[in-house]
């Protein structure tokens, strides 16, 4: 009370107001009783020190009225070691971010786990970083999984448990339930997102349809197809494009019939030629995706028509035109060329190669077009090892600027041969002297990424140091080594914690 | 070798940018040579020029030919994180012409220095009395400039309750920021620091008009007491100047307050402010079982005194200055030690804290900060996204504003309470550092 006297006293100021009389019979009473008043100012300040002072000896704690949380369950696997510890801190720091999940790989396969100090920056991390999320459940521990049920953000990272979490408010945390349905039991997944379906607001579904890309199969077509019934459009192609990877769909076998009556072959002195006649729009096939609307991640820019006729290639399997013409898929794209609807079509079928995940017109499609912008390193993925080794060696002899851009933006590691293969032509290139060109200068630095570490030191020797570009090639140079140095330096420290 | 971890190199850095800019040297390919001996590391650094970079970790001491004023320069710290991350790249080598001319020159300034302070105490008795009288004639010229700043003050803070603290909050910021630059003039920087603290309360949102006025009775009562300085025991009177900002150094430790001891580094705070920076840094002896507080500051274009990382232990003596309630002191003759398995003893709760700082206050009224361990908190987080740390009773301490390290404190708790260390400042608690399974962390 004798406080709040004394500060509705100050606000006014002491011009206006006497400080109030708080002289009393206690001891900070009497000491306070000792102020004249014959001076405002001073015994106001004088008080309010006192009475502060008093309070601020005699203060306490609030009580915390909510119970406490359940504690983190005890980690068996053991952290890092404290060098490996670093190089993550340094990682997760912003420096060569790009091989964090290189060292989540291996930091796993060390049955290590995160140090708990590092995991609130990972879970940061991994939040914007979709490459990295996979990998977390592996190396986060008890530890992590307890500290990403802390936070909204982090919730993405929750280990899944029980179906119960499909009723958590976070809409992360039922996602990776979803995930992780889908990867061990798909129908019950399935089942689990039909039975909320109704409740669920249009953003999330697509969300959850996009899960449902994992372990999808013909068990799913039914539900898909009531899908093709909703109301918004953006709904209804995910649910299409789900269809579309199933190549015994009704969906595909509508879009097939079609596409055979849309895209023509014919034999003209053994050469293919293609005749096409674009599709109308109608609402059979808008309801099976065929919409005429742009789709996302594209390169090219086409006309309603022509994404109507992408659309439509994009739901058929691309195998089902070599047999029907009994050509290659390299003569079909060759075929295409000559066609006004050149771009649609190897639009189309690059999609519908992704789509069904078909190796023959992956190689097709990167042989005759190594840049397909962003979709490059996905055409990349479906080779199999061997497979894209041969096709880049072969490339690297007959057309290296193609094998180069391929290898600029493939995402998986090389190995031993394919390095010293690309080296040699490398260092070939710089001693002919031939300027650096900058997109094959930042290639460089990204081929340290898939280079084999043991590599470092033959890369490092064998430059015609004496060539008149060589300065800016041996700048390159550096920024590769580095990298790759760190990549094997901190493979090191990991394999010492083994 | 003798070298510093990554966590000591960082907190030698000058500033963010020097380590931003050294992490980029930090490998090999910048570097033409790299080696280290007993007492040194070096290294040629590709820069604009070649620049020979000499650096002796155990003091630490180093040189870089490069022209950066800054102290260390980036080469510096690049080399020290390149000893620290990859000691392998430095080989063991004989040291190179360059490194042994500034080690010899170092060797040169060292004995004249030591020199001059045997010439000191070999003065003749007149000569000491010259220099005394003229120690006393400085120390009153400043106490001079003191009282005209302090009745200043004392004017400006009564101008200000006879118009009210309603207007005072009208008032833009520059209102109590040059007040304190007079009283920089004055050489009271301990009551300029003070006045650009009170200059945030009027924004800071409700409550605010109590928690101002409680600062401006506080300092009041420190003027008054200053006033009557003769009349208190020598002790407060030191605490009084130690609060207003006089500058103290080892000549104001009486020979009596020397403890030597095995010391944790329990954490550290570095803040800057008008272009000074402050670091304060908390020890507790092993053996006395005292907490003592370091302080130093430097001015932007200085680097403080490096000092090693929160965790290490140092055999060393410590002075503390006069004071009710002993806590600052100054460090000399340090070197590191291997670790002790050894903690400070913590409160309780909560509860015991509050009953220590009471006890503190009761001794020295003007008592900034308490240093305390607590033995058994968890970290929580209110919905307003603000940290406490809730105590064996269900009690909550509010941690400072400032406090950025309440994620990784809860990871490290995993939700179980567990012993912190940091700084009381009667209101909020700081954070400075942890102990988890026995091993300390500092945050």
């Amino acid at each position: 009370m004798a406080w709040q006297a004394l500060v509705s006293c100050a606000l006014l100021g002491t011009e206006r107001q006497a400080p109030p009389a708080l002289a009393g019979d206690d001891a900070l009473g009497r000491l306070l009783g000792q102020l004249d008043g014959t001076d405002r100012e001073g015994d106001l300040l004088r008080a309010a020190g006192v009475v502060a002072l008093w309070q601020r000896a005699g203060q306490e704690l609030l009580d915390d009225r909510q119970p406490c949380p359940p504690a983190s369950a005890a980690d068996s696997v053991p952290v890092c070691g404290v060098r490996a510890a670093r190089h993550l801190e340094r990682l997760l720091q912003g420096q060569n971010v790009e091989l964090l999940p290189e060292w989540l790989e291996q930091l796993a396969a060390v049955g290590r786990r995160v140090p708990a100090a590092l995991l609130p920056a990972l879970l940061d991390v991994g939040a914007r970083q979709m490459d990295v999320q996979p990998l977390l459940p592996a190396v986060l521990g008890e530890r992590g999984d307890w500290l990403a049920r802390q936070r909204e953000e982090w919730r993405y990272a929750v280990r899944v448990r029980d179906e119960a979490q499909w009723s958590s408010d976070s809409q992360a945390e039922r996602l990776a339930l979803l995930q992780y349905l889908r990867t061990v039991d798909p129908a019950r997944g399935r089942e689990l997102l039909a039975s909320t379906w109704d409740t669920e607001l249009a953003r999330q579904r697509r969300a959850f349809l996009a899960v449902l890309a994992i372990g999808l199969s013909l068990e799913d077509e039914p539900w898909l197809e009531t899908v093709l019934d909703e109301r918004s459009a953006e709904t209804r192609a995910a649910a299409a494009a789900l269809l579309a990877r199933l190549p015994d769909a009704a969906l595909v076998h509508r879009l097939r019939e079609r596409a055979l009556n849309v895209l023509r072959g014919t034999l003209a002195a053994g050469r293919l030629v293609l005749e096409v006649e674009p599709p109308e729009d109608e609402p059979a096939l808008r309801r099976d995706g065929v919409t005429g609307a742009a789709l996302p991640g594209a390169a090219v820019r086409l006309g309603e028509k022509a994404w109507r006729l992408c659309q439509m290639l994009a739901a058929v399997p691309p195998a089902t035109w070599c047999q029907h013409w009994q050509q290659s898929p390299a003569a079909i794209l060759v075929a295409a060329q000559a066609s006004e609807w050149c771009d649609a079509l190897r639009e189309g079928w690059l999609r519908a190669t992704l789509c069904q995940g078909d190796a023959d017109w992956a190689e097709a499609l990167l042989s005759l077009y190594p840049d397909h912008a962003s979709h490059t390193a996905a055409l990349a993925a479906l080779l199999p090892a061997a497979r894209f080794e041969q096709l880049l060696m072969g490339l690297l002899a007959e057309d290296p600027e193609r094998a180069l851009l391929i290898l600029g933006q493939a995402q998986r590691p090389w190995s031993v041969d394919l390095g010293r293969a690309v080296l040699s032509h490398l260092r070939q290139r710089a001693a002919e002297d031939k300027s650096l060109e900058s997109w094959a200068s930042s290639a460089l630095r990204g081929f340290a990424r898939w280079l084999p570490p043991q590599l470092h030191d033959e890369v490092a020797a064998g430059w015609p140091v004496e060539a008149r570009h060589w300065p800016r090639w041996e700048t390159a140079l550096n920024a590769c080594l580095e990298r790759l140095r760190l990549r094997r330096v901190m493979a090191e420290a990991l394999r010492a914690d083994a | 070798m003798n070298t510093l971890s990554a966590a000591q190199v960082l907190a030698l850095a000058p500033d963010e940018a020097s380590i931003k800019a050294a992490r980029g040297l930090a490998r090999p390919a910048k570097w033409l040579t790299l080696g280290h001996d007993e007492q040194a590391l070096w290294g040629e650094c590709k820069g604009s020029a070649l620049y020979q970079i000499s650096v002796e970790p155990g003091e630490p001491a180093f040189k870089c030919t490069c022209p950066s004023r800054k102290l260390p320069c980036k080469h510096v710290l690049a080399l020290l994180l390149l000893a620290a991350d990859e000691p392998g790249l430095l080989p063991a080598a004989p040291a190179p012409q360059w490194l042994l001319e500034w080690q010899a020159k170092r060797a040169q300034n060292a004995q004249r220095k030591a020199a001059r302070a045997v010439a000191a105490t070999e003065l003749d008795p007149e000569q000491q009395a010259q220099r005394a009288v003229a120690r006393d004639k400085r120390a009153s010229a400043r106490q001079r400039k003191v009282e005209a700043g302090l009745e200043e003050l004392e004017r400006w803070l009564r101008d200000l309750v006879r118009q009210g603290l309603a207007q005072a909050q009208r008032q833009p910021l520059r209102y109590w920021h040059d007040m304190a630059a007079r009283l920089v003039d004055a050489q009271a920087p301990g009551l300029a620091r003070w006045l650009r603290d009170l200059g945030s309360i009027p924004a800071s949102g409700e409550g605010w008009s109590g928690r101002l006025l409680a600062q401006l009775g506080h300092l009041f009562l420190l003027l008054e007491a200053y006033r009557r300085l003769d009349t208190l025991p020598e002790t407060l009177q030191a605490d009084i100047r130690g609060r207003i900002g006089w500058t103290l150094g080892e000549a104001d430790v009486p020979d009596g307050n020397w403890v030597r001891d095995r010391w944790l580094l329990l954490g550290q705070y570095t803040q800057e402010e008008e272009q000074i920076r402050m670091r304060r840094a908390w020890l507790w002896g092993h053996d006395c079982g005292r907490l003592a507080l370091l302080l130093d500051f430097a001015h932007q274009s200085q680097t403080l005194t490096p000092l090693a990382a929160p965790g290490s232990w140092l055999e060393a003596e410590l002075g503390f200055f006069p004071s009710q309630y002993p806590l600052r002191a100054v460090l000399r003759n340090a070197c590191a030690l291997t670790a002790l398995d050894a903690a400070p003893p913590g409160w309780a709760d909560g509860a015991a804290l509050l009953d220590a700082y009471a006890g503190a206050l009761a001794q020295q009224p003007w008592l900034g900060l308490l240093p305390a361990r607590l033995d058994n908190v968890v970290p929580a987080r209110s919905a307003a996204n603000t940290w406490y740390l809730r105590d064996s009773a269900a009690r909550l301490l509010p941690c400072h504003p400032g406090f950025s390290q309440g994620w990784p404190l809860l990871a490290l708790s995993g939700g179980q309470g567990l012993p912190v260390f940091g700084e009381w400042d009667g209101r909020q608690f700081r954070p400075l550092g942890a102990w988890v399974d026995g091993a300390f962390v500092a945050l």
